[in-house]
C-alpha cells in the first residue's frame, strides 16, 4: 500500500474502512497508522462528509407490496395474456402442428387435384369472361 | 451500514496519528444471512426459476428484487419505469436462467447485468424518442436558510441523478447496494480499474455539484436528527 493507492481507495470507496475492498482494507489500515498525516486526516474527513451526504440519498422505498405479485402472474404457470411471455412448450407445439398439416396435405394432396372434365369446364368459363373484358374494354 | 464513526485522532503520549474507527452496527460486518440460499445452490437456483418452481421464484423476489428495484430506480429516475423494468428482468431471467452455467459469474451477478441492460435499453429507447439529451439537475446553491434533512436528501439525489449513467450505476453498486467491488466490475462487464475510475469520478462530480452547499446540506442532516429526537 502506498500513497497513490491509498488515495484512490478513499476517492473511489469513500472513508469508511468497511467499504474499502477486502483485499485492501488490511493494508490501508496500516498505512493510516504509519503515514496519517493532516493533508489525509483532511482528504478522510472530506470523504466522510460525502458518505454522511450520500447516506441521505439512500432507497428506503422497498419493493411495492403488488409489484411481487405483478410479476409472479408475468411468469411460469401464468395465463397468457397480452404482452405476456410464451410459455416453452408452445413453440414445440406449433411445430408439432406444422409438421402435422404438411404431413396432411402431402398425404391426402393427389385426391385434391380436380380432374379433367372440371379443369375444361374452368378454363371455358374463364375464357368467356376474358372475351367479355375485351369487348367492354372496346367499346369505351 | 459500516460507517466511519470518528475521525482519525492524535493518540496522546504518541508521535503517529492513529486511526479511531468506529462501526455502527448495522453494516456488512453482521454475518452472513443464509435465508437466502437456495437448496442445491445457484446451479440448483437457476434451474429451478427455469422451470418456474414456485420456491425459487418466491425466493427471487426476496433475495434479486430489491437489487433490481434498487438498480433501476437509480437509472431510470423513476418508480414506474422502474416496476416495469423488475417485470421485464424477470421474464428474461426465467427465460434464460435454464442457460446459466457457474464459473463465469455468479448467479446474482449475471441477473445483475441482466437488469442493467434492461435499464440502458429503456434509457436508450427514451433517449431515440425524446431525443433527450440527460440533463443535469439544478446545482445551484440553496438559498441561506435552514433546510430539512428530506430536503437535503432530496438535492443529494438530485445531484446522484444528475450524474452520467455508469458513474450512477457504478455508486449504486457499490456504496448504496454494498455489493463487493469485484462483483460490481462483473454486473457492469468492466475490470475493477474501471469501477474505481467511475466510482471516484461520480464521488468527485458529486463533491463539485454539492460543494457550494454542503455545510448547509450536512447542518440540515443534523437539524433532521434533532428533529427526529425531540
Amino acid at each position: 500500500m502506498d500513497r497513490t493507492r491509498f488515495d484512490r481507495l478513499v476517492s473511489a470507496y469513500g472513508a469508511a474502512p468497511s467499504r474499502w475492498p477486502a483485499a485492501d482494507r488490511e493494508a490501508a489500515l496500516a498505512f493510516l497508522r504509519d503515514h496519517a498525516d493532516d493533508a489525509l486526516h483532511a482528504q478522510l474527513e472530506e470523504a466522510a462528509r460525502l458518505d454522511r451526504l450520500l447516506e441521505s440519498a439512500r432507497d428506503l422505498t422497498g419493493v411495492p407490496g403488488n409489484l411481487e405479485a405483478r410479476l409472479l402472474a408475468s411468469g411460469p404457470g401464468a395465463k397468457s395474456r397480452p404482452g405476456m411471455a410464451t410459455p416453452r412448450w408452445a413453440s414445440m407445439a406449433a411445430a408439432v402442428a406444422l409438421i402435422g398439416g404438411l404431413g396432411l396435405g402431402w398425404s391426402f394432396g393427389d385426391s385434391a387435384q380436380p380432374d379433367r372434365d372440371d379443369m375444361a369446364i374452368y378454363i371455358a368459363a374463364f375464357d368467356s369472361l376474358q372475351a367479355e373484358n375485351s369487348a367492354w374494354v372496346e367499346e369505351e | 451500514m459500516a460507517q466511519l464513526g470518528a475521525r482519525p485522532h492524535r493518540a496522546a503520549g504518541e508521535g503517529v496519528i492513529a486511526p479511531r474507527l468506529t462501526l455502527i452496527a448495522g453494516g456488512k460486518s453482521s454475518p452472513p444471512v443464509d435465508r437466502d440460499a437456495f437448496p442445491g445452490g445457484d446451479l440448483a437456483y437457476a434451474r429451478a426459476l427455469s422451470q418456474g418452481d414456485p420456491a425459487a421464484a418466491r425466493l427471487f423476489m426476496r433475495r434479486n428484487l430489491p437489487v433490481i428495484l434498487g438498480l433501476a430506480r437509480r437509472l431510470l429516475g423513476s418508480e414506474a419505469e422502474a416496476e416495469d423494468a423488475a417485470q421485464d428482468v424477470y421474464i428474461k431471467v426465467w427465460r434464460g436462467a435454464g442457460r446459466w452455467q457457474p464459473g463465469t459469474a455468479r448467479f446474482d451477478s449475471w441477473v445483475g447485468r441482466i437488469a442493467i441492460n434492461a435499464c440502458y435499453d429503456r434509457l436508450r429507447r427514451r433517449r431515440e424518442v425524446s431525443g433527450e439529451v440527460p440533463e443535469r439537475a439544478d446545482t445551484a446553491p440553496l438559498a441561506d436558510r435552514k433546510i430539512s434533512a428530506s430536503q437535503t436528501a432530496q438535492a443529494v439525489r438530485e445531484a446522484v441523478q444528475a450524474l452520467p449513467e455508469r458513474q450512477r450505476l457504478a455508486l449504486e453498486l457499490c456504496h448504496f447496494q454494498e455489493h463487493s467491488n469485484i462483483d460490481a466490475a462483473a454486473m457492469m462487464e468492466v475490470s475493477v480499474d474501471a469501477l474505481e475510475s467511475l466510482l471516484a469520478r461520480a464521488r468527485r462530480g458529486l463533491k463539485q455539484a454539492l460543494a457550494d452547499e454542503q455545510s448547509n446540506l450536512l447542518s440540515g442532516l443534523a437539524g433532521g436528527a434533532h428533529e427526529g429526537e425531540s
